[in-house]
């Protein structure tokens, strides 16, 4: 019995003392934790935040892509997954007009003038409530507006306005940062929504509530156009090789920078301008990264040579192009690519077939051009004014012995799917004609995996834009070319008397292909 | 049968065993409390500090990122110089001075329009944030390293038209360096503070690589 009960009271002084230990060990646990914890907040927090910009840039990229496959080529595209407000509060697809209508009268009112002057702006389109996270990661969603800004009334000239505002989920309850520094900078939204963001939360409200954060991104977007630079190629570019081939640049528009009639005024005039600017987009192969990707073959090129790397940064000397003793140093570049994306040619609705006995073509107004489909090859032509013709060939473009003829207040726009020899022909530059590259702008149009060639030899001489990104061009001899061109690849044999001429006024005249962001700014303060 | 007193308390063996064991666990368990304070109250101030670490990169970031013109202010005069392809430590005189591009229809924070966007205009180069008396002009931003004597020590201070704020407290070991790489289209920023803690006091740096979005006009 005696032994029993000595038992039981040191029995119950080992477990006062294991519940005293416990409980300091506890405490000590508690106290560590609550102050490791909000530090694991905080990392968790920024992490967000970071997301969150990241997330809005994939938002303008999203809407980047759109606008390329939407906005780009004649047709207008459909905005698939895109939404806009039609009157009365209801949200549906967007309209085929709306980025083509000016938003208020005001602005259409107020439009023109110089620096400063405003510009027209169309009703926004919207992507909703966009998901951009994985599964398991942190819950994000993004909405995207979109407006089309009017410079001029062309609609080439079309800029557009991306803003783009990204939520990312935060651990809920939500506790402010330990550090009270951090509040001005990442703005969270702990307990409710800022005003101010409820703003950008179009259509639908954001399915992530708070705590969480948002970042809004808004860039301006404008159009990068066909004929910005004299030669553009996907793949390689070579130059004249022999004789006083050279690339320069002119302006028609100009009667300082060309012929009174805005024609060429020769190699060695002083209204010869330096901005006949050349470029390809192909690359070095990954085990040798420095060595050409432009044959300059000792040409002369009176503005900027770029090419996709190739340049060996720790030497002076520029590997990127070979035969470049008559290039500017100063001049070469080695940081350039542009997307070149084939334009597809515009409806066929409506065409009329080619003229009978060879006639002229006849042009239609700008707003209404006079559509021609030739289901075979087309050979030299001519066409009547005025206005704008659109012709589009399905076989090839051989000129044979004559040549093309646009006159002066005709505008012709070519769509090619075959192959195109122009010979040692005038094109555009024969009697009769406007002499103008602008006026006769060829499209070479894809044709499956198929490559396409354009060709001109002897003494042809061209006055046109042309952009073909699966078209070989191939010239030889005393080719004498004015305006651009944009293909996969360019070679010019020989040279003798001939050059090649870049119109100025071709920079805001061609098509978009592509877009590039002109300003970029963080709403911070939203 | 009677209990002995013997039997009723503990001997003097039983006690001074209990005793030095209850010494050896206490003590134990208290050295190994404050080692455990010390080692969180390090990991605190080691935290604290990539905190304001990542806070000064965040919002150099934030701004580098939508600049369009990068420069410092040296010397006594705050003369200020075009930042091309170098580097540079913002400390003592040396204040790097960041071209935001205009955007907001104020910069006074009192005022409604704080945070309201302005339109786009017409620009020389195409379309721009404005109003009907041309492009916004630039933003100034300069971020430097002062002795704030309201703050207690050095800090890192960011200050917008006109007004400064202060973004790390306590930057008296916090280096910055900005450096803008050849191509003129990254920049590399650089903070890095020595550790307070272990024999060597290692150097703690964090780094950021920064795209410039804008085309620089400066």
């Amino acid at each position: 019995m005696n032994r029993t009960a000595r038992q039981r009271r040191e029995h119950g002084t080992t477990l006062v003392l294991t519940v005293i230990t416990i409980t300091l060990l506890t405490l000590v646990a508690a106290f560590t934790l609550r102050r490791v914890a909000p530090r694991f907040r905080m990392a968790h927090q920024t992490a967000a935040w970071q997301e969150a910009r990241l997330a809005a840039e994939a938002g303008v990229d999203a809407a980047m892509g759109d606008l390329l496959r939407n906005t780009t080529g004649p047709v207008p595209g459909a905005w698939k997954g895109w939404k806009q407000d039609q009157g009365g509060g209801l949200i549906g697809p967007v309209l085929s007009t709306t980025l083509e209508t000016v938003k208020s009268i005001l602005s259409l009112l107020l439009g023109g003038g110089g620096s400063g002057g405003t510009v027209t702006v169309s009703e926004p389109i919207f992507l909703d409530n966009l998901k951009v996270s994985a599964g398991g990661a942190i819950p994000t969603e993004v909405d995207v507006q979109l407006w089309a800004l009017g410079i001029t009334g062309n609609p080439r000239t079309r800029w557009f306005r991306i803003r783009s505002m990204a939520t990312c989920a935060l651990p809920a309850p939500g506790y402010p940062a330990p550090d009270r520094l951090d509040g001005p900078l990442r703005r969270f939204s702990l307990r409710e929504v800022r005003p101010q963001l409820r703003k950008d939360d179009v259509g639908a409200p954001m399915s992530i509530r708070p705590p969480s954060a948002s970042r809004t991104i808004e860039v301006l977007v404008e159009p990068i156009l066909a004929f910005e630079l004299a030669i553009l190629t996907d793949r390689s570019l070579s130059l004249g090789t022999t004789g006083r081939w050279a690339v320069d640049s002119y302006d028609s528009r100009d009667p300082l920078k060309s012929n009174p009639d805005g024609t060429y005024p020769g190699q060695s005039s002083p209204k010869v301008q330096e901005n006949g600017h050349i470029a390809s987009n192909g690359g070095r192969p990954a085990d040798s990264l420095y060595g050409p990707l432009i044959s300059a073959n000792g040409a002369r090129v009176r503005g900027t040579v770029a090419t996709n790397g190739g340049d060996d940064p720790e030497t002076a000397t520029h590997e990127n192009v070979a035969g470049a003793l008559a290039l500017d140093p100063a001049r070469v570049r080695d940081d350039f690519y542009r997307e070149m994306k084939p334009l597809a040619r515009p409806s066929t609705e409506n065409a009329r077939p080619k003229p009978l006995l060879g006639g002229p073509f006849s042009a239609g107004s700008e707003s209404s051009p006079s559509r021609y489909l030739i289901t075979g090859q087309l050979g030299a032509f001519s066409v009547e004014g005025p206005g704008v013709v659109i012709i589009m060939v399905d076989g090839d473009l051989d000129v044979g012995n004559g040549g093309i003829t646009i006159p002066p207040d005709v505008t012709a726009y070519l769509y090619v799917r075959g192959n195109i020899d122009f010979h040692g022909n005038a094109i555009n530059t024969g009697v009769g004609s406007s002499h103008r590259p602008g006026q006769l702008q060829i499209f070479g149009e894809e044709s499956g995996l198929q490559l396409r060639t354009l060709r001109a030899y002897g003494n042809a001489a061209v006055c046109a834009a042309f952009y073909g990104p699966t078209y070989e061009v191939r010239l030889e001899d005393n080719v004498d070319w004015c305006g651009a061109i944009g293909a996969r690849s360019f070679e010019m044999s020989g040279g003798g008397t001939g050059g090649f001429h870049y119109d100025e006024a071709l920079a805001t005249a061609g098509p978009p292909i592509s877009f590039r962001i002109a300003r970029y700014i963080e709403d911070v303060r939203q | 049968m009677t209990q002995t007193p013997a039997a009723r308390a503990f001997t003097l063996a039983e006690t001074v065993i209990a005793m030095a064991s209850s010494v050896l666990i206490i003590g134990a368990l208290l050295l190994g409390t404050m080692g455990l304070q010390k080692s969180l109250h390090a990991s605190e101030a080691f935290a604290s500090s990539q905190s304001d670490q990542r806070r000064l990169i965040d919002y150099l970031a934030r701004d580098l990122r939508r600049c369009i013109g990068i420069g410092v202010t040296t010397g006594v005069s705050g003369a200020f110089t075009r930042l091309a392809a170098e580097t540079v430590i913002i400390e003592d005189r040396t204040a790097l001075v960041l071209t935001l591009p205009g955007y907001y229809k104020s910069d006074t924070p009192s005022k409604a329009e704080f945070d309201e966007a302005l339109p786009a205009v017409k620009t020389d180069k195409g379309i721009g944030y404005g109003s009907g008396s041309g492009p916004a002009p630039g933003v100034s931003v300069t971020f430097r390293k002062v002795f704030l004597p309201e703050q207690g020590g050095y800090c890192f201070v960011r200050e917008e038209a006109g007004t400064e704020q202060a973004i790390v407290r306590g930057a008296k070991d916090l280096q910055l360096q900005v450096g803008i790489a050849t191509d003129g289209k990254t920049c590399a920023v650089e903070v890095w503070f020595r550790s307070a803690f272990g024999n060597l006091r290692p150097v703690i740096s964090t780094h950021d690589q920064i795209m410039l979005r804008n085309l620089r006009i400066d």
